[in-house]
Formats: structure tokens, C-alpha cells, sequence
């Protein structure tokens, strides 16, 4: 055992100097080599971390915050009557890519995260046949197929993880149901090809209506626990 | 008979926390033991697997609903660690197979860490308790049980009750409105380090100390941390804002109840730090503030508001990610912005007879800036822990131990050199 004998303080602690005034300790008298061995430090030593990740993200931030700073005003310098041009293909990914680190560096659960990332994606090659010369592609196509691809990639975790059958059940709904919202299109635009419109609703409708008929009271269950008030 | 499909909405104490734990406020409490030999973590990780589904409430996830989050059961395997350098770590659950506590193992230490939506200290030390006996019989030691490991009592709903709705009253709400309070200041350690300052005195000397003022040993801290922090800190005395203690107290000696969910609620202690304070004056202020808000009445009223702000309709369906929001905000307004420090104590740690022979020691610490009390044998451990580089006040508080006769013994996590690294 340690003692400062300015303090009058024992110290359990192998420490050299007292904590307070930082005076060199001293030795007591009981302390004998039995008790010197058994003096050890009772919790671990810190170690510094290198949070790498964090620092690649911030410096993603930074640049890309550059990049698309430069990209709108000198795309707007040059047109500014027209508003944002070709600078919008340079800001969408740069967004993306944000979004995207952002999302895997998150503490979310992988298969929140897939969800997202996918959700993600398809927004952003939407977004990017929009500010394009024809959207029709990315519209009539690329969104119906990819609500297709999420929601066939959900029923395959729902069926083969059968442990968190529950979760999955509630996710594959909530894909379901969002894949079934494309058919709104079909009323209020004119939709040169209708048909991946109509396979996405049909498709989505009928994933739903199969997780209710084939697991009713496991999800009924699940439902209830989400919605509680 | 064990349970599956269990589920549990998060009680009313715990509902902020998933909203506001980041890694520099990670609302997580731990409870170490300190065996008398090394930690065999095998044994550990088969004596947490063995003990967990004993426990529902721990046995846990929480998942997301639309409006609150909800525990629902975790059927991973629970997996020990060693301890990490940094007290009361905030770890996402995501990392922890969805587990809302970590079991750490150092030299001859078993460490418990619990977030505060699954459990306050009363329920966590049950949980460590049965996991230590477990361990012990897991390395070969025969043991009565004696009726206090809950491991070993058979299973009552009860244990699993929010005790906060059951008691709830809504005719009976009491006014919760707070003004914000005095802030400790100046440079933090880095990476969210917190430093931890272990006073370990004998506890008949101090109850010797504290009957001769006529005080309880709460009040005695209480009042001296209060001081220290008034006569060290040189901005306080030009605050306009009060010195703020808040104290959380065990509800269950108010109503009976043998839950392992959150039932604890603070009272405070205020003390305005433009008044001339002497600490006999402060003393007896503090006395007179724990006699007034320790009343089961005064208790019940502030359990009925708080729930009451639960049960409104328009909180009700607030989506969850609003509530969130809400939760973050009112958290720095209602609990943050309003408290200068936290001293919780959890008092004596009772164990069957059989056990005491293994186990040397007990340690109780809500990491940031706080202080934790708990005893054990004869002795009681004074945990203060700061996230603060400047240990005026707690160098003051310990020095006033020492001045009032008692032997103060020193450990720490501090170690020659630590302070270049921070």
C-alpha cells in the first residue's frame, strides 16, 4: 500500500505520485513483498483508439461539400437564368455516396441496413434518369424492377431465417406495401410501358397477402407489438 | 414454466434512453464484483448463459415500433468480454448480438454493464448476484443460496412488471416544472474517458461520523459534494443558476415490489450558490430537502406526472422517430440542463454466507461525471467518477474525509502518464 503523507490518503493503486497534490508516494510499513505482488492496478490501462472511419467520413463530407459548392456555382455562373444543370450529376453522387457511408458506418442492425442501401439506390438512379432527357427508363423501369428486387430479397431472408421469422414477416410488409405504391403512377401520368408498373403491384400485392394468409398469427403478433400505443 | 413469445414495452423510466445514448452520454451503469481468485471466462460466459433465461428482462432487444420501442426476446448467445478500459462504454446493441448489457472480466473482477432502459441498480445487482453464484458453483464451491439469489427463487410475473403504471394516479400529478442549473466546467478528458476516483472507507466509522452529526449517510455525501463543488469552483459563486444535486432513490422501499425494471426516481437537492454557505449550513439545508421529498405522497405525485406525460393521447401517436426528437430535446431541458451532478447509492450489497468468502469487494459507477456509493462487508466505496480534468472539487470532498477523521483509502483508473495521452 501507498501513502501521500500530504494528503493522508492510502492508495490501493501501484501509482508513483499522489493523484491530489502529486507528491511522490510512499511506501508503508506494512507493505511487505506479499502485498507488493498483490498490488496490481484493478482496472485495465487506456489505450487510445484510432477511430479511423469517422475521420474517412468527415473527410468525405469536407470534400464533397467542396465539390459540390464549386460545381453549383459554376454551373450557375454560366446559366444562372437556367438554374442547375450539369452540376446535378456531379452533386447526386457525390449525396449518394455520403448517404451510403453514412448508413454503413451506422449502428444499425445489417438487415436495416440493406433495406436502407437498397431504398437508397434505387432513389438515386431514379433521381438521376429524372434529371436526364427521359425519365421513362428510370421510371417505368428502374423503380418497378428494383421494388421487385428489394421485396424478392426480403421474402428470401424471411424464408430462410426462420429465427427472426417475426422481424422479416413486419419488413417483407413494409416492402411490400411501399412496392405497391408505383400503381399510383399508372393513374395520374401517362406511362409509355405499363406492364413492370403492373408486375411491381401485382408482384408486392400478392407477397402481402401471402404473409398474411401463411403466417397470420405470428405477424398478427409482431403487428401488435409495433403498433402499441 | 419458461416463457417464448414474451414481449414488454420499454417502462416509463427507461423510454428516453434509446433516444438520447450517443458515446458521450451512453446511459449505462455498472456493477463489479471482486472475486478472490482470477476469472475463468469460460465459466463466466457459461454461468450468464445458464442464469440469463432466468431473467426476461435482460434476456432481451429492443426493436423499433411505430410509436415506442418495445423488448422483445433475444435468443443469441451471450458472449463475455474483457473489460474495456473506458467505464460505462456506450456499446451499440448492434454490436452486442442485440443485448442490452455486457459481462466483462478483468483479473479477479466480474463487471456488469446495464443500460438504464432495462434495469436500475436494485434489478442489475440481482442479475450480477445470480450470475456470481452460478460462476462459483460453475468452479467447483458448494453454496446455499439462502433465499437472496433471484436465480434460485422461482419465477413471479411481478418481477417484470413497470411498476411505474401499475401505481399510476393520474388525479394525484404534482407540478415538475424545474429551473436549469449550474454546470461544472472546463476541459473533458478525451475519447469520452471517464476518470474514476474509488474512496473506499470503513463504514462503521463512517456511521459513526454522520449519527454524530445526525444526519444519514446520503445526506452527508450530498452535502459535502455540494460544498466541495460551491467553495472550488470559482464561477460558482457568480452563477445565478443553483447548485443542483439530484439523488436517485429506490422506489421500492415506498412500494413494495420485487421488480427487476426500472423503479427508482430522484429527488434533489438545490442550493443557491449566492448565499453565504458554511457546510454545517449546507448540512442542515440538505437535511431539511430530503425530509420534505421523501414521502411516499411527494414520490407518488411526480411517478403520476411522469407517466401522465406517457399515457397522453398526443404523445401516444407521435411517430417514433418524432419522439425521438422530443426525447432529445426534453432530455437536455428536463433532466441535463437541470442537474449540476448525480450521487446514487445503493447501499449494502447482501449476500448469502456462503458467498461473502468469495467475494472481496463490490463496485457500483454510473461513468461521465456522477458519483456511486455502495457497501459491502465493513467498508464502503465511494465511487466518483469525472469526465472533467480539473479535480479540484473531488481533491476538496476527499481531503474533507480525511479531516473528519476517517482512513481513506485510493484507487483509481488512473495510471503515470495517462494525462499526456488525454
Amino acid at each position: 500500500m501507498r501513502y501521500c503523507k500530504y494528503c493522508n490518503l492510502h492508495y490501493n493503486t501501484p501509482l508513483d505520485h499522489c493523484l491530489f497534490c502529486n507528491n511522490e508516494l510512499t511506501k508503508t510499513n506494512l507493505e511487505n513483498s506479499q502485498q507488493m505482488m498483490e498490488q496490481t492496478y484493478l482496472y485495465p490501462e487506456f489505450q487510445k483508439r484510432k477511430n479511423s472511419k469517422r475521420f474517412l467520413l468527415r473527410l468525405y463530407t469536407f470534400l464533397g461539400l467542396i465539390a459540390i459548392i464549386t460545381c453549383v456555382y459554376l454551373d450557375l455562373s454560366n446559366h444562372l437564368e437556367k438554374g442547375l444543370s450539369w452540376s446535378r450529376y456531379v452533386i447526386s453522387p457525390i449525396a449518394y455516396l455520403l448517404f451510403f457511408m453514412s448508413i454503413i458506418t451506422s449502428s444499425k442492425k445489417s438487415i436495416q441496413k440493406i433495406i436502407y442501401l437498397s431504398y437508397l439506390t434505387l432513389l438515386f438512379l431514379v433521381y438521376l434518369g429524372s434529371i436526364g432527357d427521359s425519365s421513362v427508363w428510370s421510371i417505368e423501369f428502374v423503380m418497378p424492377l428494383g421494388l421487385i428486387s428489394i421485396n424478392i430479397t426480403m421474402l428470401f431472408f424471411l424464408l430462410i431465417k426462420k429465427r427472426r421469422h417475426h422481424d422479416y414477416a413486419i419488413y417483407s410488409m413494409l416492402t411490400s406495401i411501399i412496392g405497391m405504391l408505383p400503381i399510383i403512377l399508372l393513374f395520374t401520368h401517362r406511362l409509355t410501358y405499363t406492364w413492370p408498373t403492373i408486375t411491381c403491384f401485382l408482384y408486392s400485392l400478392t407477397t402481402f397477402l401471402g404473409i398474411l394468409i401463411f403466417t397470420p398469427e405470428a405477424t398478427k403478433e409482431e403487428l401488435k407489438r409495433r403498433l402499441h400505443l | 414454466m419458461k416463457r417464448k413469445n414474451y414481449w414488454y414495452p420499454v417502462d416509463n423510466a427507461g423510454k428516453i434512453f434509446p433516444a438520447v445514448s450517443k458515446d458521450s452520454r451512453s446511459s449505462v451503469f455498472r456493477l463489479s464484483f471482486y472475486l478472490t481468485q482470477n476469472i475463468q471466462p469460460t465459466l463466466l460466459e457459461q454461468a450468464v448463459n445458464e442464469v440469463l433465461p432466468r431473467f426476461e428482462t435482460f434476456a432481451v432487444e429492443l426493436k423499433s415500433g411505430l410509436f415506442w420501442n418495445y423488448l422483445s426476446p433475444n435468443k443469441h448467445q451471450f458472449r463475455v468480454k474483457s473489460e474495456p478500459s473506458i467505464m460505462c462504454k456506450y456499446v451499440p446493441a448492434s454490436k452486442n448480438y442485440g443485448y442490452l448489457f455486457n459481462v466483462y472480466y478483468y483479473e479477479n473482477k466480474i463487471t456488469l454493464e446495464t443500460f438504464h432502459s432495462l434495469s436500475d441498480g436494485t434489478g442489475a445487482m440481482e442479475f450480477l448476484k445470480s450470475i456470481t453464484y452460478r460462476y462459483c458453483c460453475l468452479c467447483g464451491y458448494q453454496m446455499e443460496h439462502e433465499g437472496l439469489i433471484r436465480s434460485h427463487i422461482p419465477f413471479s410475473s411481478k418481477e417484470n412488471q413497470d411498476m411505474f403504471c401499475n401505481e399510476y394516479d393520474k388525479s394525484k400529478k404534482k407540478n415538475l416544472k424545474e429551473e436549469p442549473a449550474y454546470h461544472l466546467n472546463g476541459e473533458k478528458f478525451a475519447d469520452h474517458f471517464s476518470l474514476c476516483i474509488r474512496a473506499q472507507v470503513d463504514t462503521e466509522q463512517l456511521l459513526t461520523l454522520t449519527r454524530s452529526l445526525n444526519v444519514t449517510i446520503g445526506e452527508y455525501v450530498t452535502a459535502l459534494l455540494a460544498y466541495s463543488i460551491y467553495t472550488q469552483n470559482v464561477d460558482c459563486r457568480k452563477s445565478k443558476k443553483p447548485i443542483k444535486l439530484f439523488v436517485p432513490v429506490n422506489l421500492r422501499k415506498y412500494f413494495p415490489s420485487n421488480t427487476l425494471r426500472n423503479f427508482s426516481l430522484y429527488i434533489k437537492a438545490t442550493y443557491d450558490p449566492r448565499l453565504d454557505w458554511t457546510f454545517e449550513s449546507m448540512l442542515s439545508e440538505t437535511k431539511r430537502q430530503f425530509l420534505e421529498q421523501l414521502n411516499k405522497e411527494d414520490l407518488h405525485g411526480r411517478i403520476n406526472s411522469n407517466v401522465w406525460i406517457e399515457k397522453s393521447l398526443f404523445i401516444k401517436i407521435l411517430p417514433l422517430a418524432l419522439k425521438n426528437l422530443a426525447f432529445k430535446l426534453g432530455y437536455y431541458y428536463l433532466a441535463e440542463n437541470i442537474s449540476t451532478y448525480a450521487i446514487s447509492n445503493l447501499g449494502p450489497v447482501s449476500l448469502p454466507e456462503d458467498m461473502k468468502a468469495f467475494i472481496k469487494d463490490v463496485e457500483f459507477s454510473i461513468g461521465g461525471t456522477n458519483m456511486a456509493i455502495s457497501s459491502i462487508h465493513s467498508h464502503t466505496n465511494i465511487m466518483l467518477n469525472t469526465e472533467w480534468k480539473d479535480l479540484g472539487y473531488i481533491s476538496h470532498f476527499i481531503k474533507c474525509l480525511v479531516d473528519s477523521g476517517l482512513k481513506v483509502n485510493i484507487d483509481t483508473n488512473y495510471r503515470e502518464g495517462l494525462d499526456e495521452i488525454l
